[in-house]
């Protein structure tokens, strides 16, 4: 007898009882309870169909049932509570347009940090020395990327082939240290630190993402416009002033340790790499000490603001 | 640490959410006042660079050398030092303008010649002139101010676009692109804060709010910068400065919380602590952001203290963001709060509509409303919509908030009572750089040439206005309209005016009609409510009195005891009924006079004002009258039941209500949402059926469902006297014209239906005409009557169809509950498609089945079967099964399961994976989630189980189309499961020696049958059992 029956049967008993109470008396009622031809007498049309049929819930599907229910709640929940602006076009971009994108960002950034760099030149030249080092010791830097410092292109077409690759190097690198970063460190590292967001997914939506890369490059391009227009007392000044800036930038814009890990370290490798490349110099110049600090700084900052601005572009694109 | 500061600020929001008003006012004053402080500071400084000459600047000297010729003006030379022709004689002009005053004499000014109009003349004298501050005549008070205040306007904006045309042509190019980005970004930003607030459902408000606070954040931190550290900050940084902080700060906390809230604010919390939880929440990102980014600024300001200008702004910023935390946690709460209790207010007005609509009494469909608000948010205190009293201390405070806003746009006009006070000078200063008057020949044939030179010194116009209460009510009527044109012509400020205006009027508007809504629902409902509780008090007592009655009737005692007094007699009763005391009758005379039709059943709830008590009576009334003394009993059940709802909506002759066990099956995953679905039934087996269906469905991933047509219809019939003009009629409706008359016509009697296409059929000179239209969440058959109704009258008054008979408004072309080809073929209600896929381990396991034997059974049950029984919309094995228990549980018209069970079931096996595809199409889904059998509270209930009761918040219609995705998916459910169980028993049946259960499908042989039955299992105590059992059923 399948288990539906029997409850069936306990269902149907207390109504019996009642209906028949009037009728025939308690004694027989109680003595119905287990009874099948009851049952037979009151039991519906489906019964019939159902007959051989065994309804028992075992506990296992029971437990399935549950976390059907628990998982699409959870779903739910996930459910982008803001939509996101076209970020499946964004993620499907060819690589190649992914890589013109990089490129393209870094001559825009190459471009505003020489504005940057420019602006000092013709208002004060004494002051603006180690500014002009600091330029070309990155322009040095970043050249190295181009194969016509190791091999002479005469073609004008052949030149901007290699500034284009130059380029894409370049904004690559910076671009794609977030990302590997996120794949090779543990999930902790990838979250944002100190946040109490209801949504913490919320943060990896491609709309805020855009938002987040909209204020990057705004800050970016704020903290240029302080450094052209404000009357500066030394480099040393602005070195400093930036670099104890860029923490805060880093906890305001991207706020994830593997963010602050790979910022760290991809301007710690270019320092170094220019440090390297530039030894005898360096040593010659490091005669002045508050110069020479003010001067890592300077580049250190270059390279850890530009991979913060550019891990937004990378998470973005990978 | 953290959890403190959570603590503490959700603490704050709390109180500011449960206090809007106090916490959004003082901050609106405070910013009023810190407003027109800045203002003050940022305009004199204004003024003060139009000073930073000489007086001399402010006048133009011309110089005319010694000649006897006449005088013509291109002979005089614009000079710049007066001094060098000390010879010369010297004039001093001041032009002199007064505003027109209509039938007043124009004070008279010395040496004074004719100016271009009378109301200009010019003082041409010999020495400096001295102003003259004011001047009476003819009983009027001339005073010297400002013209207007229109051009007072229109010379700051003159200035500041100078000024930025100036710095614009001095700044490098890439400074350019850099400010325009940072402006660019600036304004995406805020836009950005629209369109995130659009998709928690607020078009404006939400967005405004959350600008506007920022903006109050912005004038505390200017003022507190300017006055208390006094580090001002100058226009110029302010306009560079500004859009990179709006840009990098952004308002995403904000509209992050105000998501939050916004999303919860459907849900049955209170709104303080929604706000309360939903602030709390985002305090530690908040604090991190804004921590950092103040630490910053001040460190900056601290480390670069020496450069000014860095350091000024640093502070500012530091402040503004400050100010703006501060505010996010008092004033935006508020905000939060009162939005959401304006929408919940809203909602209670909208339900109420809406069950109006549907042909609810007013005062019933209040209460209904006002129920479910506080059904839905229980424990909502309603700080000020609660009574009366407290919404006059609202509109009052509205009023203060809306005077303070008027304040904030047009505070500047306050200003004019300083410039009054202020030097000739420096007014005549601020005027000077944009007018001063040319050198005219007027001017210069009235001024005599001297011999030794002239000179002529020009001063700006000076202008006069008169003061006085009179004349100024005189003579805004004459020049209300010059005014106007003024306004008009002015491009800022007119747009500033009117869009000031338009914000007043808005904000009126929504909240007075808030607030009035809640006045006369809360009215109403508070009369109503003491009304019945008074009358409730009184009837429990008679209730009390009339069982014990009973109890000592049963037990032969005498009714003295207990009753007060002896029945009266039928007469005296009578006479009572005919006074309209009905009410002060015991029951048992009551029930004496309808026993005596002296008083009939029908008129009961109205004579007795109590509608429980019109139940008791009834019911022993009938018993009388019938003589069914189970009406005396409690078997029907009557006692614990709101009969008010039911009066006047749901049912008349009432005598109690029919309990039905109500079962639940789930959940069922439809559309990735988990349901229990609610079944009121009566027959074994389905319950659990579906259920079983549920879990196979579940296990394959839950339903997925379509809709694909949502409108009721009704089909009028009409007639014309001739087939042609019948012809002609159906021609006319379905061309476009016809189609978009009746539409318009229609759509003007409803706010929620919606005519979407009129279809026709002719038969002889009859014409029907289905109409089929949207109905938001109701069902909507009472909805579209009306509209129907109405279109049919307009068609006969003003389309030219006089000679159009209505014959019913029903023509039975609907068609409503009856079977019908139509509702199949056509749709009617919510059409739906639902479908799952069951893998086939799932098939074998849960359902106990193969693929092929459902798809095989489906074909040749549901398809070839019903085909063969001609059936219309039966492709199905038992779609009215779940589409009536769940009409029943859920208070749907039960009548309608005949068209809302045409149902096609199709089954096919996936070819690559061999899983079962199931799918339910059922075009004719009648269902509303409103009105109805809805209001009633059991019923609501289990509508609450699913979260489709009542009208939809943002969306009319979604609740009612969901519930007809849910009945479809159950529906799908228990297709699936019994369809299994036939193919199930047919596998079965191969391989057993009897089918021993078979009679019990026919209940009237199961007493033939029960009795052979042998159990497989049973002890031969069991099959004594059995028969004894099976002999009492058969005695009984």
């Amino acid at each position: 007898m399948s288990n539906l029956r029997k409850s069936a049967i306990l269902n149907a008993t207390p109504s019996m009882s009642a209906t028949t109470t009037s009728e025939s008396g308690g004694d027989s009622s109680a003595r119905l309870q287990h009874s099948d031809s009851v049952l037979n007498l009151t039991k519906p049309s489906l019964f019939g169909l159902y007959d051989n049929d065994d309804f028992s819930v075992s506990k296992e599907t029971e437990e399935k049932d549950m976390e059907i229910v628990t998982r699409a709640q959870e779903n739910q929940k996930k459910k982008p509570t803001v939509p996101t602006i076209a970020p499946q076009n964004l993620i499907k971009l060819p690589l190649v347009v992914k890589l013109l994108i990089l490129s393209g960002s870094a001559f825009l950034y190459n471009e505003i940090t020489k504005h940057i760099n420019y602006k000092h030149f013709s208002d004060n030249k004494l002051a603006n020395i180690p500014v002009t080092i600091s330029n070309i010791f990155v322009s040095g830097f970043l050249s190295k990327f181009r194969i016509s410092t190791y091999i002479p292109i005469d073609s004008d077409v052949g030149k901007v082939l290699d500034q284009l690759l130059a380029l894409t190097i370049q904004g690559a690198g910076m671009g794609l240290l977030h990302p590997i970063m996120d794949r090779i460190l543990p999930t902790y590292f990838t979250r944002r630190v100190l946040s109490s967001n209801p949504y913490p997914t919320y943060s990896t939506t491609y709309s805020n993402l855009f938002n987040d890369l909209i204020r990057s490059c705004i800050t970016f391009l704020g903290i240029s416009y302080a450094i052209r227009k404000i009357e500066w007392s030394s480099f040393l000044q602005v070195s400093i002033l930036w670099s104890l800036l860029n923490p805060g930038l880093w906890l305001l814009l991207d706020g994830t340790l593997s963010g602050f890990l790979a910022s760290l370290l991809g301007s710690f490798v270019a320092c170094a790499g220019i440090f390297v490349e530039n030894f005898a110099f360096v040593v010659l110049y490091g005669a002045n000490s508050e110069d020479s600090i003010a001067l890592w700084l300077w580049i250190a900052s270059f390279f850890f603001c530009g991979i913060i601005i550019f891990g937004k572009i990378g998470r973005g694109l990978f | 640490m953290l959890s403190l500061i959570a603590q503490v600020t959700s603490a704050v929001a709390k109180k500011a959410a449960h206090n809007p008003i106090h916490f959004i006012i003082v901050p609106s004053f405070l910013a009023a006042i810190a407003y027109l402080a800045i203002v003050d500071e940022y305009i004199l400084e204004d003024s003060l660079s139009f000073l930073e000459g000489s007086v001399n600047t402010n006048t133009k000297s011309y110089y005319y050398p010694p000649t006897d010729s006449t005088a013509s003006t291109d002979d005089w030379i614009q000079i710049q030092d007066v001094n060098q022709y000390p010879d010369a004689k010297r004039y001093y002009v001041v032009p002199t303008k007064f505003k027109p005053v209509l039938n007043h004499e124009l004070p008279h000014l010395n040496h004074t010649i004719a100016g271009p109009s009378v109301f200009e003349p010019i003082i041409v004298s010999e020495t400096a002139p001295e102003s003259v501050e004011t001047l009476v005549e003819d009983g009027i008070t001339w005073k010297l101010g400002p013209f207007n205040r229109i051009s007072k306007y229109y010379d700051y904006f003159t200035h500041a676009l100078a000024n930025i045309q100036d710095s614009i042509q001095k700044a490098d190019n890439f400074d350019i692109v850099l400010i325009i980005v940072a402006y660019l970004a600036m304004w995406y930003t805020l836009i950005k804060v629209f369109i995130d607030m659009r998709q928690f459902g607020s078009q404006f408000w939400l967005a405004f709010s959350t600008l506007t606070s920022s903006v109050f954040a912005f004038l505390f931190g200017l003022f507190t910068s300017i006055y208390i550290i006094n580090a001002k900050v100058s226009l110029m940084s302010l306009s560079e400065g500004i859009p990179f902080l709006v840009a990098i700060i952004g308002f995403k906390h904000k509209v992050s919380i105000a998501g939050k809230v916004s999303r919860k604010s459907t849900g049955s919390e209170e709104v303080s602590d929604i706000v309360a939880e939903a602030i709390s929440s985002h305090t530690l990102s908040m604090l991190r952001d804004h921590v950092v980014v103040i630490g910053a600024l001040f460190s900056c300001a601290a480390y670069a203290h020496r450069v000014t200008r860095l350091r000024n702004f640093c502070i500012l910023s530091g402040l503004i963001l400050t100010f703006d935390l501060i505010l996010v946690y008092t004033m935006f709460p508020a905000i939060l709060g009162l939005k959401v209790e304006i929408k919940r207010a809203r909602r209670t007005e909208a339900i109420q509509e809406a069950l109006e609509e549907e042909g609810i009494s007013h005062v019933l469909a209040a209460q209904v409303a006002e129920q479910s608000a506080t059904l839905e948010h229980p424990t909502e205190s309603t700080p000020f919509f609660s009574s009366s009293s407290s919404i006059l201390s609202a509109k009052v405070a509205m009023t203060i908030g809306l005077f303070a806003f008027h304040v904030f746009w047009l505070g500047s006009s306050w200003l004019y009572s300083k410039d009054d006070t202020e030097s000739l000078t420096s007014m005549l200063s601020f005027k000077s750089q944009t007018e001063i008057a040319p050198l005219t020949q007027l001017l210069t044939n009235q001024v005599k040439v001297d011999p030794q030179g002239t000179i002529i010194t020009i001063f700006p116009t000076q202008y006069y206005h008169p003061v006085g209460f009179l004349v100024k009510v005189e003579d805004v009527i004459t020049i209300a309209w010059e005014k106007f044109n003024d306004a008009i012509q002015d491009s800022i400020l007119s747009k500033f005016i009117i869009f000031g205006l338009a914000i007043s009027v808005v904000i009126n508007m929504y909240f007075l009609n808030a607030a009035r809504y809640q006045v006369n629902a809360t009215k109403i409902l508070i009369e109503k409510k003491e009304k019945v509780t008074i009358e409730k008090n009184q009837a429990e007592q008679q209730l009390a009195q009339a069982q014990q009655k009973k109890i000592y009737e049963s037990d032969d005692e005498s009714e003295e005891s207990v009753t007060p007094r002896e029945p009266l007699p039928l007469d005296q009763c009578i006479e009572i009924m005919k006074t309209g005391n009905t009410k002060t009758l015991t029951n048992s005379e009551v029930t004496n006079l309808v026993v005596n039709g002296k008083l009939p059943l029908y008129a009961l709830e109205k004579q007795l004002g109590d509608n429980t008590r019109a139940v008791v009576v009834r019911r022993s009334a009938i018993a009388k009258i019938a003589d069914v003394p189970v009406l005396d009993t409690n078997r029907l059940p009557w006692k614990h039941y709101d009969y008010d709802r039911v009066f006047g909506a749901c049912c008349e002759n009432v005598i109690g209500y029919m309990p039905l066990p109500v079962g639940v099956a789930g959940p069922l995953l439809v559309d990735g949402k988990p349901y229990q679905i609610p079944m009121a039934t009566t027959e074994g087996c389905l319950v659990a059926s579906a259920m079983r269906g549920c879990k196979a469905i579940n296990a394959g991933g839950g339903v997925q469902t379509v809709l694909t047509k949502d409108g009721m219809t009704r089909g009028p019939c009409v007639r014309f006297p001739t087939l042609a003009r019948a012809g002609a009629a159906k021609l006319w409706i379905d061309s476009e014209e016809g189609q978009r008359t009746v539409k318009k016509a229609f759509n003007s009697t409803s706010r929620f239906a919606r005519l979407q296409h009129i279809q026709t059929a002719l038969a002889g000179t009859l014409l029907f005409i289905r109409f089929r239209t949207t109905t938001g969440d109701a069902m909507g058959m009472n909805m579209i009557s009306k509209g129907v109704e109405y279109s049919l009258k307009y068609m006969v008054e003003q389309c030219g169809w006089e000679d159009m008979e209505v014959i019913s408004v029903s023509g039975n072309y609907c068609i409503d509950k009856k079977p019908a080809a139509i509702n199949w073929i056509e749709g009617r209600g919510k059409s739906i498609v639902a479908e799952a896929r069951i893998p086939k381990d799932v098939v074998a396991k849960v359902l106990k089945s193969d693929v092929d034997a459902l798809v095989e059974l489906n074909v040749a049950k549901n398809l070839v079967g019903s085909a063969m029984a001609g059936s219309v919309g039966g492709f199905n094995a038992h779609a009215a099964n779940m589409v009536t228990a769940i009409y029943l549980a859920c208070g749907q018209d039960p009548a309608q399961n005949v068209e809302s069970s045409n149902c096609i079931t199709l089954m096919d096996k996936d070819k690559v994976t061999g899983d079962l595809n199931i799918s339910v199409s059922m075009p004719s889904i009648e269902v509303g989630t409103i009105g109805g059998g809805t209001i009633l509270e059991p019923q609501g209930a289990m509508l609450e189980l699913l979260g489709v009761r009542g009208p939809h918040p943002t969306n009319p219609g979604d609740n009612a189309r969901q519930l007809a995705k849910i009945v479809a998916s159950a529906v799908l459910a228990a297709e699936l499961s019994l369809c299994s169980a036939l193919a199930a028993g047919h596998l079965v049946s191969a391989h057993m020696q009897h089918n021993r259960n078979t009679p019990a499908a026919v209940p009237a042989a199961a007493p033939v049958a029960a009795a052979p039955v042998v159990n497989g299992n049973g002890s031969p105590v069991d099959i004594k059992r059995l028969q004894e059992g099976s002999i009492t059923c058969i005695k009984s």
